[in-house]
């Protein structure tokens, strides 16, 4: 088998609130809350961010089924040298790590405060700690949209780093959704500073997802990660995102890839009938879809090849796509879901595992 | 044919698992109600070390009539989840609890004079 280059669009860097404390003043009431030097106790911060993932459905570990030999997960911590060992698992050159911590931004909603402390200690930890570019370690900034003009200043400040090469916006939750103008001003100096963002499905929140009363996580995950991503899809494009920001590099992950033609599909049906209602628009709702990118995990594999060769066309192809693995999560891909791909050709194999990701995250 | 002594039947209770290699393939074999299964110890999914994982109970359910709540228990049929995604397999068959097209390749087990061989 031929040699690639593997970067991975996102695997998930598990913070340790304790130590991101660190990186708050002393008078900081959130010292203590995260575990740090003060008078708040941890426990104050209830159940988020501590305890982010659906728990009435089920055990996101299948009950312990899923295990890690590399790292502590399901345990909440890591350190800079995990990454090495992950990288080396993965058979990675380049690594875009993503705070897992953000994902529960899905469950905040009018408390916009502990995501900013949040993002920004978790943007300064990795900087001074884990990042390393020249190791092909990076990471994105969360972008914690409940505070737009809070996000501005937070890629003002971190946004030229080197180490820095995106921002991650989590899909789940954000009301009203992410076409809003509201979050005008953080597209609008991401493509200024030409960083990529990257909306990112989250998996907090899904016991609420859309009805309440799924009874088993595989209900909740399987429709509430396609439904995050789709809705700010549909928002985005009908809004006109990426009219108003033509230069801004946009991409979806972490919801597979067979959902990407059924809003495409969808969205021009009604698109046809109803233009008068996304006047910004200069084209197909699909047509800007396929500018978009997208993370492939969790790859769905039919019982034929042919499909996915077909779903891929319809995306855009190749060019379109990243490989991202979601490790050390459940359902985590490895790169052998493109390289055992008969439909692929050597090409085509290494702009997936690598060439799409380096032109997304200047790398 | 090649045979590869695992060990002694002695050393293996109901349930127990142990790790070898076959002709330089990975094999688990169980012991399952005092008779030995042999599994490549490779997923078909992503390639996980398949046999290493956790061996429990294969989780059934009954529905006692419509209506009423489906009663669901772990039966005595043995299974392995892969440790990398949860992809379960029956220790007895090698196949896949969800899919009978998957399966784990399964190699034959010969005790003899109280030893356990697999052969290949």
């Amino acid at each position: 088998m031929a040699s690639f280059t593997v970067t991975d669009a996102d695997a998930h860097y598990l913070e340790d609130l304790s130590r991101l404390s660190e990186y708050l003043e002393d008078d900081n009431p959130w010292k203590g809350r995260f575990g740090g030097d003060g008078k708040d106790s941890r426990e104050d911060v209830g159940s988020v961010p501590v305890n982010i993932f659906p728990s009435s459905t089920g055990s996101r570990n299948l009950y312990g089924r899923i295990q890690r030999d590399e790292v502590s997960y399901p345990g909440e911590e890591m350190t800079a040298d995990d990454v090495p060992r992950i990288m080396a698992h993965l058979g990675l050159d380049n690594c875009v790590l993503l705070s897992q911590k953000m994902l529960t931004f899905a469950r905040l909603k009018a408390d916009d405060e502990r995501a900013n402390v949040l993002a920004k200690t978790y943007t300064e930890y990795m900087l001074d700690q884990v990042v390393d570019p020249d190791e092909g370690v990076y990471t994105m900034i969360p972008v914690p949209w409940q505070d737009p003009e809070y996000a501005v200043e937070l890629l003002d400040e971190y946004g030229d780093e080197r180490g820095i090469c995106g921002a991650c916006m989590i899909t789940g939750g954000a009301e009203p959704p992410m076409g809003n103008r509201k979050y005008d001003p953080i597209y609008e100096i991401a493509e200024k500073k030409d960083i990529a963002i990257n909306f990112h499905t989250g998996g907090g929140g899904l016991d609420e997802f859309h009805q309440k009363g799924y009874e088993k996580f595989i209900e909740t995950h399987t429709l509430g990660f396609l439904y995050n991503n789709a809705s700010q899809i549909v928002s985005v494009v009908i809004q006109g995102v990426p009219e108003k920001f033509p230069d801004l590099k946009i991409a979806f992950q972490e919801s597979g890839l067979f959902y990407v033609p059924t809003v495409m599909h969808r969205l021009d049906a009604e698109y046809l009938k109803r233009q008068s209602e996304a006047p910004l628009l200069e084209k197909r709702p699909s047509e800007y879809m396929k500018e978009f990118y997208y993370g492939i995990q969790p790859m769905e594999l039919p019982e034929k090849e042919e499909y996915l060769e077909q779903i891929i066309e319809m995306i855009g192809g190749p060019d379109r796509l990243m490989y991202a693995s979601d490790y050390p999560h459940w359902d985590y891909d490895r790169p052998s879901v493109i390289t055992e791909r008969p439909f692929l050709d050597e090409s085509e194999k290494q702009r997936i595992l690598s060439g799409t990701a380096e032109e997304v995250f200047g790398i | 044919m090649s045979r590869t002594h695992v060990g002694s039947v002695d050393e293996f209770e109901h349930g127990d698992r142990t790790l070898t290699s076959v002709d330089g393939t990975s094999v688990g074999v169980f012991c399952v109600d005092d008779e030995f299964y042999a599994l490549e110890n490779e997923c078909p999914h992503q390639g996980g070390p398949a046999c290493s994982g956790r061996i429990g109970g294969e989780i059934v359910a009954e529905i006692p009539e419509p209506g009423k709540r489906k009663e669901e228990r772990i039966s005595d049929n043995l299974v392995v989840a892969c440790p990398w995604h949860g992809w379960e397999f029956e220790i007895e068959t090698g196949i896949h609890l969800g899919d009978d097209s998957i399966c784990l390749e399964k190699f034959e087990v010969v005790v003899e004079d109280g030893e356990v061989y697999v052969t290949s």
